[in-house]
């Protein structure tokens, strides 16, 4: 160990960086390589997730009806620290913007920054240029309501209260602002499906919304939703991850107790 | 060309942002700064956009006189006062006092709703329907019960669930987010997933 040590010290890597440089290491070879596995048809059979499953029914419903579904991609955008939640919230946008631009019809989307603002346009863009219909997408589909959460959520209570909305489907960053949103939907009896991984929003989401994606399960939603080879892939890489992590708990908890 | 071309660019930003984190070297740390930076600017001109999405959709509003059209009206008077203010220097006492008198208030109006929003909620969710509702109404009483000083056992049952049962639960969803953060992260580092492109 010392020797490792002396070899870090004498180069130019950062030594408070390093468990992070070994693990980053570690898991840079094994994504590509479970993806080929999954490629191969070796993926893992997926635990049902009920929020997901109610995602196809609440799509279908909604183009029965005519009604938009109402998207939230968080409070936050890309480029801060909570970007992996908010591309998790872009991941299940371009979903239902892909099935609902099978009927001619698209989800009405809300955001509160600026560059969420321009990746959930460039999803609804996507979808509906899959559908040969670029031309049509209005763009105000999405909507910027304001930066400040508070003021956010004000704004999306007013939408969901004025306009025709079948369902609230809300998976991102959320703070105690979600409750205003949420029992207001939950009022007009509007179905919600809600996720986050800020702890702090996970039990307004349980009391309030219909099915709730808790924590990672927000980010499952491309291989839940679209089969994703490297979606899927991850999920078996978080599980490794977690397998070693337990591991480690367990084996530090054995040798502080026996030494 | 184009798509790969793409992926090439952000793979290399990615990875010398990220080398730039594990390495300590003068270029490398200039070179993180540059891109950083570039992100911050893009950041700002992102919210440009979204300055003119918010006057665009209230002006369509306005425009096709739908129902709530003479709010939208109002939100654009104002949206032009507040920035006909804001870049007139010597007006900077009237920005400041828009802020101080409206902006600050109005939210903490509307952040103050939270407390009838979360008794609402509650009377929904402690309604005893099935065996995990009766746990949740259980558990809620007995943390509610011991905030008061009625009885020194139920105290020491409310530490014991807020520091062992809630709190791992807790640690194991903060350990999960952050997995499939760095999952993610790792995805867009190695070009599997490519949100700034098509599939």
């Amino acid at each position: 160990m010392q020797v490792i040590l002396n070899i870090l010290s004498q180069s130019a890597i950062d030594q408070n960086a390093t468990l992070l440089l070994i693990c980053v290491l570690l898991l840079i070879p094994a994504l590509p390589f479970l993806w080929r596995k999954v490629k191969m048809g070796k993926g893992p059979v997926l635990r049902p997730i009920s929020a997901y499953a109610a995602l196809q029914n609440v799509v279908s419903q909604s183009v029965e009806t005519g009604y938009p579904v109402h998207v939230s991609v968080g409070v936050r955008g890309i480029g801060q620290q909570s970007t992996a939640q908010t591309l998790a919230g872009l991941i299940l946008l371009e979903h239902l913007a892909q099935q609902t631009a099978e009927y001619d019809a698209a989800p009405l989307v809300s955001v509160a920054d600026g560059t969420a603002l321009v990746a959930a346009q460039d999803a609804l863009r996507r979808a509906s240029a899959r559908q040969g219909q670029g031309k049509k997408l209005d763009p105000y589909r999405v909507r910027m309501i304001a930066p400040e959460p508070t003021a956010y959520a004000s704004g999306v209570m007013g939408l969901l209260s004025r306009e025709h909305v079948w369902a609230n489907v809300m998976n991102g960053v959320f703070g105690d602002e979600y409750l205003l949103m949420g029992e207001t939907a939950a009022r007009k009896d509007i179905q919600q499906i809600a996720g986050s991984g800020n702890p702090q929003s996970l039990p307004f989401m349980m009391v309030s919304a219909n099915h709730t994606l808790i924590g990672e399960e927000m980010f499952a939603a491309g291989a839940y939703l679209s089969g994703l080879a490297s979606h899927i892939a991850s999920l078996m890489l978080q599980d490794w991850m977690r397998t070693i992590i337990i591991l480690v708990i367990v084996i530090g908890v054995v040798l502080s107790t026996v030494l | 060309m184009k798509r790969g071309l793409l992926t090439a660019i952000a793979v290399s930003v990615g990875a010398l942002v990220l080398v730039d984190r594990f390495v300590a070297s003068a270029y490398l740390d200039a070179l993180g700064f540059f891109f950083i930076d570039v992100a911050i600017i893009l950041g700002a001109f992102a919210v440009i956009l979204g300055f003119f999405n918010v006057l665009g959709a209230h002006v369509q509003r306005v425009r096709n006189r739908q129902t709530t059209w003479p709010y939208s009206l109002i939100l654009l008077l104002f949206t032009l006062f507040v920035l006909a203010v804001g870049m007139i220097p010597s007006m900077s006492p009237l920005f400041r006092d828009v802020f101080n008198a409206v902006q600050y208030p109005l939210q903490a109006a509307v952040a103050s709703l939270l407390i009838f929003f979360v008794a609402s909620a509650a009377f929904r969710a402690l309604r005893v329907r099935s065996f995990e509702s009766f746990i949740l109404v259980a558990v809620a009483l007995i943390v509610l019960l011991g905030q008061i000083p009625l009885a020194a056992e139920l105290t020491t049952i409310k530490d014991w669930l807020l520091s062992v049962p809630a709190m791992a639960g807790l640690r194991g969803l903060i350990l999960g987010v952050a997995l499939g953060t760095v999952i993610t992260g790792l995805r867009v580092l190695i070009g599997l997933e490519r949100p700034y492109r098509e599939r």
